[in-house]
């Protein structure tokens, strides 16, 4: 009887596992946070992105002149804030956690450029968690001026609420941050460039001012 | 044997019993050539030709012999090869049921993930919203208190400001009876406490419309 005509390799899986995680929700979600920041007089919401188990990246003036920095993921969960520090080169900001963020992302090793395809992940409008795609259209000066160097425009259509957001390449990787729009409902993006090369220099941030 | 037809190179010579001769026509001398050739005394096989023919169909009964068993074998493998078949066929009809149920529990699974996850994601923006009212509440809740307090503060400074009031007039009902310059700088002191609750007074009357 032949008995080699069956193959004993097993058969491929058709799925795959991708960035899944247990409970389904794909990585670029779990990185993302819904920042609310309670000051003396007024109340505001931002997005924000961990980039390690206690840290996380967001705008700077998503958490200056707070009284509190409250901070939820994307299953609803609280996060305790134990500190904020802001840039003074960029509209960056560093927010502590006391616990474990649910998951973080790789930081891109270079820039994204025109034409490349990005994803933003954050709470527009301080509502429910949103993926919006796009591309990178243009590179220009801020023109905020609130950041040194250049800054990315993508098409990626973000709202008040948006900043801080992380901007995904196609792999998953952070690419940028959203910090402003223009009218023409164009996202201007920090770059990753500008973000690692602060992170890399623990003076360039300082204790976020609190609201009296 | 000996009558086996010599090889065709051979001529042909009967070899059997001579024959009366008959014939109805007077005698004649018999044709040389009929006569036996004293050459041919019997037309004999070759051995080699026995021995050889003899081993092929030794050899042809063995192939048939081998043939036969290797035949009954590949019948038998056949048969079982068949029932293998067979059995597998089942399996991979069995299996490709199983399959096909699978791929019903995964897409109602799937259907269910989804479900479960945009729920999730729904819920946790009603906390959030929830949170904010919270917290826009409590924020208002501090501000009315800090008003309450403001107000109770003028109010109670405009109460000290009219005792005062009252008494600087009870008291100039009667300027005789006091030191003209305290009565002056009694009144002054009045007017400057009651100047200083009007101003908060209006303070607080500002703050509240905003």
């Amino acid at each position: 009887m032949p008995t080699g005509f069956v193959p004993t390799d097993d058969a491929t899986s058709t799925t795959s596992r991708g960035h899944l995680s247990p409970d389904g929700f794909d990585a670029a979600r779990r990185i993302a946070v819904r920042i609310r920041n309670v000051g003396c007089n007024s109340l505001s919401t931002g997005s924000g992105f961990a980039i390690d188990a206690t840290t996380l990246i967001t705008n700077r003036h998503v958490v200056v002149n707070a009284a509190a920095i409250q901070i939820s993921t994307y299953d609803g969960r609280d996060i305790a804030a134990t500190a904020a520090s802001t840039a003074t080169l960029a509209d960056l900001a560093i927010v502590r956690t006391a616990t474990a963020l649910p998951a973080f992302p790789d930081l891109a090793d270079r820039d994204p450029v025109r034409g490349d395809a990005i994803s933003v992940v954050g709470y527009p409008m301080g509502g429910e968690l949103t993926i919006t795609t796009g591309r990178v259209i243009d590179e220009t000066t801020d023109p905020l001026h609130a950041n040194l160097g250049e800054v990315l425009v993508t098409d990626a259509q973000v709202e008040p609420g948006s900043s801080g957001s992380a901007v995904l390449d196609s792999d998953g990787r952070v690419v940028g941050v959203v910090y402003a729009k223009n009218a023409a409902n164009q996202s201007y993006v920090v770059p990753v460039s500008t973000l690692k090369k602060l992170l890399a220099d623990t003076s360039s941030f300082s204790t976020a001012p609190a609201c009296r | 044997m000996e009558h086996e037809p010599s090889p065709v190179t051979q001529p042909i010579t009967r070899v059997g019993p001579p024959t009366v001769a008959f014939h109805p026509f007077p005698a004649v001398a018999p044709v040389a050539a009929a006569a036996p050739d004293p050459k041919v005394k019997g037309h004999r096989v070759p051995r080699f030709w026995i021995w050889a023919l003899t081993l092929a169909v030794a050899a042809t009964l063995a192939l048939a012999g081998y043939l036969l068993a290797t035949t009954n074998a590949w019948q038998h493998r056949a048969a079982e090869l068949d029932r293998a078949s067979k059995d597998l066929g089942s399996q991979l009809s069995a299996a490709r049921a199983d399959l096909q149920a699978s791929k019903s529990q995964l897409d109602s699974v799937t259907a269910q993930l989804a479900t479960a996850q945009t729920r999730i994601t729904q819920l946790a923006d009603e906390k959030a919203q929830l949170g904010d009212d919270r917290e826009a509440q409590r924020s208002l809740a501090d501000y009315q208190a800090r008003a309450t307090a403001a107000a109770a503060q003028v109010a109670a400074a405009m109460d000290k400001c009219i005792a005062g009031q009252q008494q600087y007039i009870g008291y100039l009902g009667n300027a005789a009876a006091y030191n003209p310059t305290e009565l002056a700088q009694f009144g002054t002191d009045v007017a400057g406490y009651c100047q200083t609750a009007t101003d908060a007074n209006a303070s607080l009357q500002q703050e509240l419309r905003k």
